[in-house]
């Protein structure tokens, strides 16, 4: 029932929207009825708001946040990086570039003591007194085994070699090591070999040396009878030849 | 709540958003910060907020500091300034403008969220903390109060 405390309210729901079909007639019947609320009826129709237009505000720009989508350039660029370096460890390997079509496996290969006896490797060893080490290089087998597309194995055993430094077993003194590296240019100098073989030469007492030298010069007096005998004979022969100052030329004189 | 969310969010509500603070608190440059508080506060809090109802969480934040921005402005404005526009006789559209800035900021908010954005009285509550009963009410005395400005203009036939 509509009358003059409840009308602006039920005006105010029309224009909301809220009235069913049968409480809109009844408020036009109202209406038709008391003119004088049909200006107050157009009044309120006036109260909504005209909707105005949205402007974009220029600062919502600066409140985006970076990183839009799901791959920043960021991401994107260390993917492709991954991507290329991948392409080219591919392109670039051994077995692709020889046979692209073959799958290859190295195995390394200990060489035994039969191949080595029969020639196939000898280990060289080569003494580098200065370093005080012993390099050694010994033949290193490794067997390669090819894979083809239909699944045959094929072995090939390839040459090579394998270092292997160790220490020397009576190295040289530190002071002779040292000295001899810091000056390479004396190495061939007669005082410096003897100034290294006298500190190389071990300390015997001054004793046992001297008897070891009686002992020594004794043998040798025993070797040198036969030579002075032969030396008398040789002097013999010559004495036969007769002097003169003339030097033979011909070797065969 | 995504980056891609939030910054949807700004794309689309950025707008809106400013309109709405700027009928609440009378001022661009006002309204601007109260927007880009209310964006702030949206990042900060964006993994508590549903993407899907980003809008509203906007509207409630803006709405909050807009309140914030009004109850420092009081203080400033004067009375006779108010008068001031009063006097103008622009066309309806602005005399509804300006009618809309004299409601209070709960019925001029509910009125806008009404008008502009076509919010039903439950999504309004939602956004203003509101019940249906609270909203319907404050927006019968929000219409009532444009309808006496206006009858008092003599601007409607």
């Amino acid at each position: 029932m509509i009358h003059e405390n409840n009308i602006e309210e039920r005006i105010f729901e029309y224009h909301e929207g809220l009235l069913d079909a049968a409480q809109k007639e009844e408020l036009m019947a109202y209406l038709h009825e008391h003119p004088e609320w049909q200006r107050d009826f157009a009044i309120w129709a006036q109260s909504r708001l005209h909707p105005a237009t949205v402007e974009t505000p220029a600062f919502h720009l600066g409140m985006l946040k970076k990183g839009t989508g799901t791959w920043s350039w960021g991401k994107a660029s260390v993917a492709m990086a991954a991507i290329f370096s991948t392409m080219a460890i591919w392109y670039f390997w051994p077995s692709n570039s020889v046979n692209p079509e073959a799958d290859t496996q190295i195995i390394p290969v200990q060489p035994d003591s039969t191949a080595a006896a029969k020639g196939d490797g000898v280990a060289v060893s080569v003494v580098d007194s200065v370093k005080g080490i012993v390099v050694t290089a010994a033949p290193l087998k490794e067997k390669t085994t090819t894979i083809n597309n239909q699944g045959e194995k094929s072995s090939e055993v390839m040459d090579n070699m394998q270092t292997q430094e160790e220490p020397l077993a009576s190295p040289l003194p530190d002071e002779a090591r040292t000295s001899i590296s810091s000056d390479t240019s004396r190495l061939h100098s007669p005082a410096l070999v003897q100034e290294q073989s006298e500190k190389l030469e071990p300390k015997i007492p001054s004793k046992q040396l001297l008897a070891a030298k009686d002992s020594v010069s004794a043998k040798q007096k025993d070797l040198e009878v036969p030579s002075k005998k032969e030396k008398k004979k040789i002097k013999h022969k010559f004495s036969l030849k007769p002097t003169s100052d003339i030097v033979p030329t011909n070797s065969n004189f | 709540m995504t980056i891609t969310d939030y910054n949807k969010a700004v794309v689309d509500c950025s707008g809106v958003l400013l309109r709405f603070a700027r009928k609440l608190v009378q001022d661009n440059a006002l309204a601007q910060d109260t927007v880009q508080e209310s964006f702030m506060r949206l990042w900060e809090h964006r993994s508590k907020v549903d993407a899907t109802k980003a809008k509203s969480w906007l509207y409630t934040t803006c709405y909050r500091e807009s309140l914030l921005v009004i109850s420092k402005q009081k203080k400033k404005v004067s009375l006779p300034e108010i008068a001031d526009r009063e006097n103008d006789n622009p066309d309806l559209k602005e005399v509804i403008e300006k009618c809309l800035g004299n409601l209070p900021e709960v019925q001029r908010s509910i009125l806008m969220l009404r008008d502009y954005e076509g919010y039903d009285y439950k999504e309004i509550g939602e956004v203003l903390s509101l019940n249906e009963s609270q909203v319907k009410v404050y927006l019968f005395r929000a219409r009532g109060k444009m309808k006496e400005l206006i009858k008092d203009l003599n601007l409607v036939i």
